[in-house]
């Protein structure tokens, strides 16, 4: 039986004043708990990575998956509730992601890789790509994007403040989307009332971002702009102050 | 020796008074030119009478952009003309540095985030108004903003094609910053009756020499020409020739 639920995340993540960010992951998974788990038996488990492009242009870092030169992972176990031998497992990852990477990750196991002896043999090297768990995550790489702000005006007609941003492509290259501006260290008084979220993979955590549209083709063209207008709860009137990011690519925020 | 001396100080002397002239001219002409922005905003207010979303008014705001109140800016809004109009009966709403009101003159200063104005005035043809925006530049990333609109009888602005709904709206983000006009926008819904917006046209704006540029302008002439004149004083030629001949 495979694994279940095989997930790499992304965590930890820095975005950078240049949109570069790194970040460091971590992967989980759980034993099925009806029947026996393939990777269970083998007694050992390999979380696998492997870096592939992320950009045209970029060499990825070969490596060879589920091999007997693999080095085991040591994750943390916590029984599931529902077996007397079934495991949830989280394993980090040794290093942080350098910026614009793309990592791919298997899980390995079986008795090839098995350290004990007379493991059960009937279960047969196992390598999680084949039973479609296959993990990829990305960090964004720096981009040319510039963000302007406007002054704020207070919107009687919805109460709250607005301020226009505009995002200019000041690179050579077309940027797709998603593009996504992150407003770091808002100030208390205010709320961002339209943010698309709050970061729960970029740190700090909790940081407000809105989604921006880049137009119908979904470029940001070499000097093309985009625009995104911010509305700010802010009941006691005082100053809206806060820093920007602007990152570009997809992936976990 | 002795007339040498003489002639190399009274050089000096002229040299430091003529330096001190131009750098005069050159900054009076700079914060003439560069420091204020004054312009004429004329509007069809015509699609405004016996409305009913009466009674209007008129909405001005200078909000800061450096978050601390840093009162670097101020607006005066002056010369009203309503034409066949008039100002409302009602007192003026002030907010932070908010003051005056539309039969003589309004101010804003930025020194709180909010500072805002509006009155109740009676639409008639047109409305015009002269503004005087001082432009220093904050230091961050968040300009001051200058914006003018039309409220309905809630007190809402009427609905235009500009964010936040203004008319006018000024990003003093340079010592000569763009001014903004947005029409009306009658797919919009006001706010007092529910009803479609008003398709007002978009303000004419037309820029003009402010009366303390002009001023500033002709002190800054004047001290340049000074410069020219103690330049051509015949002692000038007399004593520095004394000093080296």
């Amino acid at each position: 039986m495979p694994a279940e639920t095989f997930k790499v995340v992304r965590t930890n993540c820095v975005v950078q004043a240049d949109g570069a960010e790194t970040c460091d992951y971590r992967a989980t998974w759980e034993d099925p708990t009806a029947g026996e788990s393939d990777y269970h038996a083998a007694d050992l488990y390999y979380l696998e990575t492997k870096l592939v492009a992320n950009q045209p242009g970029q060499t990825p870092q070969t490596k060879q998956f589920c091999d007997d030169t693999n080095t085991p992972a040591n994750p943390n176990k916590t029984p599931l509730p529902s077996s007397n031998w079934a495991m949830s497992y989280l394993v980090d990852g040794p290093g942080a992601l350098g910026a614009c990477t793309k990592m791919a990750a298997r899980l390995c196991g079986g008795y090839k890789f098995d350290s004990v002896a007379d493991a059960n043999e009937a279960h047969s090297p196992v390598d999680s790509r084949d039973e479609g768990q296959i993990g990829t995550v990305v960090t964004a790489c720096a981009n040319k994007i510039q963000a302007s702000r406007g002054g704020f005006r207070f919107h009687r007609a919805t109460g709250r403040y607005v301020q226009m941003v505009t995002l200019k492509n000041t690179g050579t290259d077309p940027i797709t989307e998603p593009v996504t501006l992150l407003l770091y260290n808002l100030s208390n008084n205010a709320t961002l009332f339209n943010q698309s979220g709050k970061t729960t993979c970029i740190i700090p955590t909790g940081t407000p971002y809105i989604k921006v549209n880049v137009g119908s083709d979904n470029i940001l063209s070499p000097g093309e702009s985009a625009s995104v207008l911010l509305q700010f709860t802010n009941p006691n009137n005082q100053g809206i102050t806060y820093d920007t990011r602007v990152r570009a690519g997809n992936g976990c925020l | 020796m002795v007339v040498y001396d003489e002639g190399k100080r009274l050089m000096s002397k002229k040299r430091f008074i003529q330096l001190v002239g131009y750098l005069f001219g050159f900054w009076v002409l700079n914060v003439s030119v560069c420091h204020a922005l004054a312009f004429r905003v004329t509007l069809d207010t015509s699609p405004l009478i016996e409305h009913p979303a009466e009674p209007f008014s008129i909405e001005f705001q200078l909000n800061d952009g450096s978050g601390t109140g840093d009162a670097n800016n101020r607006a005066r809004v002056s010369n009203f003309n309503f034409g066949s109009g008039s100002v409302g009966r009602m007192l003026p709403t002030l907010v932070g540095g908010a003051a005056g009101d539309l039969s003589a003159a309004v101010t804003l200063c930025d020194s709180g985030f909010l500072n805002e104005f509006f009155q109740e005035f009676i639409p008639g043809n047109t409305l015009s108004f002269t503004v005087t925006l001082t432009t220093g530049v904050d230091p961050g990333p968040q300009p001051d903003r200058f914006s003018f609109a039309i409220l309905d009888c809630a007190t809402v602005e009427i609905p235009t094609l500009g964010p936040g709904d203004p008319l006018v709206a000024v990003d003093i983000n340079s010592r000569n910053p763009v001014i903004e006009t947005f029409a009306g926008n009658p797919n919009g819904v006001l706010a007092c009756n529910d009803g479609s917006g008003i398709a007002l046209p978009a303000p004419r704006v037309a820029p003009i020499p402010e009366p303390t540029s002009l001023a500033l302008f002709g002190i800054g002439i004047l001290g340049m020409l000074a410069c020219g004149w103690i330049r051509q004083m015949p002692g000038r030629k007399t004593g520095v020739r004394a000093a080296w001949h």
